[in-house]
């Protein structure tokens, strides 16, 4: 009886460890940006933000005579080979003989690399600091997933306030506070509102100049006379500065808010009747056979279609000349590529200081040495160009002023830390390009509401419902895969439902009490 | 007679073309990826999918071998470990609970069926599962964290517990009899009894760790612990990355977008592929298994 007795409790015990450990497979999901919406309250951080122990590390110490720490830090992407030599030697060495610090990078593939930052921050595990898209930074308010750097900014980041314009921290407050580096200083008026186009087809087609959608189609027949093999363009031109009828700029999920920058209204974008004509401009080219239906099905690769160099045309970026020429030049060793705004004469705006942004994290360990990091890579060029294009000779080399890489594989990302100051075209592209880069932000005006953060903490679920919206619905109308007529009442329908209005109301009102201060 | 049996031919006949057409519809599609991995990228992009390759070459398979052929391997050993390591573990705890919850005689086998199945109905969430994985049980970077959050899958429990009730209790009871404790029982009558089901529920757990990419993505950040799945998934989301704009910093290599994925996909699959033909005889006895009275 008593040997039963054991067995049992024994066989109990076995059970209850069992499914302890089985407790640690439950809600094994993949991580979608859905999963990101898990509130990543700082409350929930079980390591302490310890500005406090950190803070000992006094600014009257020299960098190397700080105690000697690890940063944590993840970065999107795969880490290249040489990446991988270059942090364990080079760089290892240089952060610890000018900064008393080592990094660990933790790499995060790009398509999970939200959901898991958002797990790991809401579990408040160790990161002293990350990137995040400029355009995210409402995400990162309503998560809770930073913290304020005024002063470490003041302390620790005198290169960084030098070399990033006043401005371009406006946009990155929260409650008057900065909460965000706007890492990358390069022109950024009507980003997204540019169309990139080949230039070497123009100079044989004597087309000096793209101003209209008009000369995009005069350009297009002249070159397809010629040269039956080429496409129109890889993905959608933007059209919204011919195609709607006042100043304006995009916000919101999707671009679906339309700013009058004229009158400070807010409107759906995807209501208003420029949305239509642009929608039945393109089913145009379509019925032409101009454009195809991997614009819709492969609508997110739009450069790997456009490096065939096959495409007259693509969606710009201002910087797509200088970053994708040598992969169009694989194919078509003669191309050269510009980028051109439609409607010139109407004003510029800016309406985003910066694309891409760093982060000191709520989780942050060591935030002050976080921010003498950031602030090491803007503090000279030396330094810049070491921990972007690695060394000199080795992995790569100057010919004059341009720049020649000898390896194909990426260190820091030089689109993430581009500074106007420090940038360094490289030898492939145009002297026009460089003449067109450096003026682009010449005359640009600040949209009503650059500065503005519109938080999206209430309306994250109508956010969502509009997203699913817009994916399933608006994207095939754009791209004239679905006959508008049929499909726009439906699609209208559904985006009402989903709380279109409502949306744009909420913007209008947080951007009304904005400018009222 | 004689019409008999021409109408038998033709049933014959018929059936016979059903499963061809069938079995090339399932065909078609590895065929197609498979023969889209060994074409020219260039052309891929231009004309689109085609079975027949319009010009033959490798370049994809030189791409992923050429760069990353250490690390591949790397990873290739890696996954062969997990897999083989995570195979037997999660058997011996699958089986272990499924015959503690399947014995007649324990008190509180019904309260701890329903807790296994809360799990299933009401998992906890990410964030809780992986405050349990990295702060309670400290599995960031070790090899645990690519077994043990899969180490009890809840729907193998009770394919086990179903199987081990299939046995007479008789048999139980005689060697209990004979002096035999629980566990004697376990290990040495009914773990040998009931090889179809371990062979079956063993090449469930070999699939899902085979598989398995998520777990490396949340729990591993060193580069030398990275299975061939997240490995190969890392290239894919790069890839991707690279052909939308997200990552713009392809210009200086020529990535080839379309026909990597295809490539992947064949890596991937192929040595479960060899594998399942040798395990098919004991996989199909196996489903039989959750059809064994409860």
């Amino acid at each position: 009886m008593h040997y039963r007795k054991r067995t049992r409790l024994s066989l109990l015990l076995v059970t209850v460890v069992l499914i302890a450990s089985m407790l640690a497979s439950c809600g094994a999901a993949p991580v979608t940006e859905s999963a990101s919406a898990a509130p990543a309250s700082s409350e929930a951080a079980s390591v302490e933000p310890s500005t406090a122990a950190s803070e000992s590390a006094s600014a009257e110490e020299s960098p190397t005579q700080q105690e000697f720490v690890t940063l944590q830090i993840i970065y999107p992407g795969d880490m290249s080979k040489r990446m991988e030599s270059f942090l364990s030697n080079e760089f290892a060495t240089k952060m610890k003989d000018e900064l008393s610090l080592a990094v660990e990078l933790s790499w995060i593939p790009w398509d999970q690399y939200w959901g898991k930052k958002d797990v790991m921050i809401a579990a408040g595990e160790q990161i002293d600091w990350y990137w995040d898209g400029g355009p995210n930074f409402s995400q990162v308010i309503t998560k809770s997933a930073s913290t304020d750097i005024d002063e470490l900014l003041q302390k620790n980041g005198t290169d960084i306030l030098r070399m990033i314009p006043k401005e371009n921290f406006d946009p990155f407050r929260k409650e008057g506070k900065i909460h965000a580096i706007p890492i990358q200083a390069a022109p950024t008026a009507e980003k997204f509102k540019s169309t990139l186009a080949r230039t070497d087809f123009m100079e044989e087609a004597g087309i000096s100049d793209i101003k209209s959608v008009a000369d995009l189609e005069t350009y297009y027949t002249a070159v397809v006379a010629k040269h039956p093999e080429m496409k129109f363009s890889a993905g959608i031109p933007s059209m919204q500065r011919e195609y709607i009828p006042f100043n304006s700029t995009t916000y919101g999920v999707g671009g679906s808010i339309l700013l009058n920058e004229d009158t400070g209204k807010a409107e759906a974008y995807f209501l208003n009747p420029a949305y239509e004509a642009m929608c039945r401009k393109v089913a145009e080219w379509n019925a032409k056979g101009w454009i195809g239906e991997d614009l819709t099905l492969k609508a997110q690769e739009d450069l790997g279609r456009f490096a065939t160099g096959l495409y007259l045309f693509n969606s710009g970026a201002i910087s797509r000349p200088m970053e994708n020429i040598n992969d169009v030049r694989k194919n078509a060793p003669e191309a050269t590529l510009n980028e051109y705004l439609l409607s010139p004469e109407k004003p510029k705006y800016k309406w985003l200081s910066s694309t891409e942004i760093i982060v000191i994290s709520p989780t942050a360990k060591y935030p002050d040495r976080a921010m003498q990091m950031i602030n090491w890579f803007l503090a000279s060029k030396e330094n810049y160009m070491f921990a972007i294009y690695g060394v000199e000779g080795q992995d790569y080399k100057m010919e004059g002023d341009r720049i020649s890489q000898l390896t194909t594989d990426s260190l820091w990302y030089e689109w993430m830390f581009r500074n106007r100051e420090y940038v360094q075209f490289p030898t492939t592209v145009t002297d026009d390009f460089i003449k067109v880069y450096k003026a682009w932000d010449e005359g640009a005006v600040l949209s009503k509401a650059f500065g503005f953060t519109f938080d999206t903490a209430a309306s994250a679920d109508q956010e969502a419902q509009l997203k699913a919206v817009l994916d399933e619905s608006f994207l095939a109308l754009t791209t004239a895969y679905v006959d508008f007529d049929k499909n726009y009442p439906k699609a209208v329908e559904d985006l009402k439902a989903a709380g279109m209005e409502t949306y744009v109301a909420e913007f209008q009102k947080q951007l009304d009490a904005y400018l009222a201060k | 007679m004689n019409n008999r049996i021409g109408s038998d031919q033709i049933l014959k006949f018929a059936a016979g073309a059903i499963i061809l057409i069938f079995s090339l519809a399932c065909l078609y599609p590895l065929l197609l990826t498979f023969m889209v991995s060994i074409s020219d990228e260039y052309l891929v992009q231009i004309n689109g999918f085609k079975l027949i390759p319009e010009k033959f070459s490798l370049d994809t398979y030189i791409f992923l071998y050429k760069t990353n052929a250490d690390r591949i391997l790397n990873a290739y050993g890696v996954t062969t470990l997990v897999t083989a390591g995570g195979t037997v573990l999660a058997l011996i705890f699958t089986s272990m609970l499924a015959f503690t919850i399947s014995l007649k005689t324990v008190k509180y086998r019904g309260a701890i069926s329903f807790f296994c199945y809360f799990t299933v109905i009401f998992p906890a969430g990410m964030i809780p599962w992986y405050i349990v994985c990295v702060n309670v049980l400290q599995l960031k970077n070790t090899w645990f964290a690519l077994i043990l959050p899969y180490a009890v899958n809840v729907w193998n429990l009770f394919l086990l517990r179903n199987y081990f009730q299939s046995i007479p209790d008789s048999i139980l009871e005689s060697a209990r009899i004979d002096g035999a404790n629980d566990f004697t029982v376990f290990s040495r009558l009914v773990m040998p009894m009931s090889r179809t089901a371990l062979l079956t529920v063993g090449l469930f757990y070999a699939i899902q760790f085979w598989n398995d990419w998520w777990l490396s993505i949340m729990l591993i950040s060193k580069r030398e612990m990275y299975p061939m799945q997240f490995f190969l998934f890392n290239i894919l989301s790069s890839v991707n990355a690279l052909s939308s704009g997200m990552l713009q910093d392809g210009s200086r290599i020529r990535v080839p977008t379309e026909t990597v994925k295809m490539a992947v996909t064949i890596v991937t699959v192929l040595p479960i592929l060899f594998l399942f033909p040798l395990i098919q005889k004991h996989f199909i006895k196996g489903i039989m298994v959750g059809a064994v009275k409860g």
